[in-house]
């Protein structure tokens, strides 16, 4: 089973994330931090991650770099604000594959990570 | 009668619901409100009555939170949510959720494009052509999309409403429904399934139709006091800035005229707050209240009253020892050029004639029109107090308090001959309160 980790600051939108995915047949970590997101990583290696930029505690940036310093290749997509566009050049530059800004389009939500998981399964075999 | 039953209980829950918004609301008279309606009555009473209370909302957002919770709360269906059209970001944004048992989705967090197949779906209003109340059920479009003869004939429209289903799905609803103002879309009420799992009878469709035009029409009322309020702060703002400017522009121009008279250095501020207080005994007088701004009028007056003193040469101003007769004309010409320079300009045009009268005096002796008692403006007679007053108390060689006194009982003496009684008994009263002690 393809596992996805949602990371967001906000319990609601994880839960609402989580149920969306699990859904459509993912196992799903969830983080509220970027320190926790590391983490999740090191203990779970996800296949994606969708990764809120502004949280507590460690931003989606830091969390980014870090899930690289360890070497985890795993697909992150970067969650932001409309305004926030700077922030995702940023990201790709750590590697983040693609983003979603906020409010997200669910279609958009959908495509993106299910594209990506058909891109892993693809790699993997 | 039981659905009777439950239509009544939800007029009451929403009438108390209504009343109890932390002030959003104006209470309904009672008489107003139905409290113990007759047996026949059905859910449009209600809503007449819901619809009455929802258009004194001042705030869309608190609007949006009593209906998403009315119908979670009453309806019961696994979840509630409303999309609203926001403008800066040009898409329907999920607002508000409730979700007792389906998803809760945050509020905020999902957007539709303005070309989703569900928002085009309402927007191009083809919801009409398959569903007469306007709203959208999963089932029954599932079962038009197979049979209903315009998607046969049309297949641009199938896919978009093929697509619009699948949107609902996306969003786990059973049936949407639109909000319409005028002729635009502003939002949908998102709802997911009941939690009897029954089918949502042609009533409860008509319950939320009706509901949303409601919506529409306070969110529009609301929307429209936001934007007067917004527009209000605006202006308000605009003339705070320049008012400031205007009052130390005031201020700069009482000094430049202060620092060509070496005698009377620190003269414009003193009067003005010397009038300013003796204004402050007087601000109830129906000559006061006469003004549309007593307190800013005299402020701005006194600081310029002396501003005629620019046409009075310098040799003059400077004179060591008695003016003689011609000089002392000239000085008194300041009056009527402090008028003459003031009067183009429109925020000063009113306080021109107060500069001009500041020499008046009650009895109609003074300069430059002779007025008298009541002729002479309110603001002028307060000025010339403050005026002899300073005149007397500053830069003499004398010690200040003594001068004081002696100022004083000089324009006690002078009270209705040189100087309004009224005015002067202002000045009076403030002398003894003590109120002059830091001015001079």
């Amino acid at each position: 089973m393809m596992k996805l980790l949602v990371v967001d600051d906000e319990v609601d939108v994880c839960d609402f994330v989580r149920k969306f995915f699990r859904e459509r047949n993912f196992e799903v970590k969830i983080a509220h931090d970027g320190r926790g997101a590391v983490e999740v990583v090191r203990a779970e290696d996800p296949d994606i991650v969708l990764l809120d930029l502004k949280m507590p505690v460690m931003g989606g940036i830091e969390a980014l770099r870090e899930i690289r310093e360890l070497g985890k290749t795993c697909k992150v997509v970067i969650v932001t604000a409309l305004e926030d566009m700077a922030s995702v050049d940023e990201a790709r530059s750590f590697g983040a594959v693609d983003y979603i800004t906020k409010p997200l389009l669910l279609e958009q939500l959908e495509r993106t990570v299910l594209t990506l998981a058909e891109q892993v399964r693809t790699e993997t075999c | 009668m039981a659905h009777d039953d439950n239509w009544l209980k939800l007029h009451d829950w929403i009438s108390e619901k209504m009343n109890n918004c932390d002030g959003a609301l104006i209470p309904m008279s009672p008489d107003k409100i139905q409290r113990r309606p007759e047996p026949e009555l059905d859910y449009q009473v209600m809503l007449e009555s819901a619809s009455r209370t929802m258009i004194r909302f001042k705030r869309p957002e608190r609007l949006i939170k009593v209906i998403v919770r009315i119908i979670d709360e009453q309806v019961k269906v696994s979840h509630t949510a409303m999309l609203v059209f926001q403008k800066d970001k040009n898409a329907f944004v999920l607002v508000d959720s409730k979700g007792a048992e389906g998803i809760k989705i945050p509020v905020g967090y999902i957007r539709l494009a303005t070309d989703n197949p569900l928002v085009r779906v309402f927007q191009e209003r083809h919801n009409y052509k398959i569903f007469e109340t306007g709203a959208m059920e999963y089932k029954s479009l599932l079962d038009a999309l197979n049979r209903h003869e315009v998607f046969k004939k049309n297949e641009d429209l199938r896919d978009m409403f093929e697509r619009a289903l699948a949107q609902m799905e996306l969003l786990k609803s059973n049936i949407c429904v639109p909000i319409y103002y005028k002729k635009d879309l502003m939002g949908v009420f998102v709802l997911g399934k009941k939690l009897s799992n029954l089918k949502f009878t042609r009533q409860e469709i008509g319950f939320f139709t009706t509901l949303a035009n409601d919506v529409a029409m306070a969110m529009a009322n609301a929307q429209l006091i936001q934007d007067l309020q917004d527009k209000i702060y605006e202006v308000h703002n605009l003339y705070e800035r320049e008012h400031k400017i205007f009052i130390h522009t005031s201020i700069s121009l009482a000094a430049a005229i202060d620092a060509r008279d070496p005698y009377t250095h620190g003269h414009t501020e003193r009067v003005t707050r010397i009038s300013l207080v003796i204004a402050d005994e007087l601000r109830d007088m129906p000559e006061a209240l006469a003004y549309r701004n007593f307190k800013e009028t005299l402020h701005v007056a006194s600081l310029l009253h002396d501003v005629g003193k620019i046409g009075v040469p310098d040799s003059i101003l400077n004179k060591k020892g008695p003016l003689t007769k011609e000089e002392y004309e000239k000085v008194k010409e300041h009056a009527v050029t402090g008028a003459a320079i003031l009067y183009p300009i429109r925020e000063l045009g009113d306080i021109a004639r107060e500069v001009r009268g500041h020499h008046e005096r009650f009895d109609g002796m003074g300069y430059p029109d002779g007025l008298k008692g009541d002729d002479i403006p309110f603001i002028s007679k307060i000025i010339a107090v403050a005026d002899t007053f300073d005149a007397i108390t500053s830069d003499r060689p004398y010690r200040q308090k003594k001068m004081a006194e002696i100022a004083m009982q000089i324009i006690r003496d002078n009270s209705g001959t040189q100087f309004d009684p009224i005015v002067v008994s202002a000045f009076l009263l403030a002398y003894r309160k003590n109120r002059f002690q830091d001015i001079l």
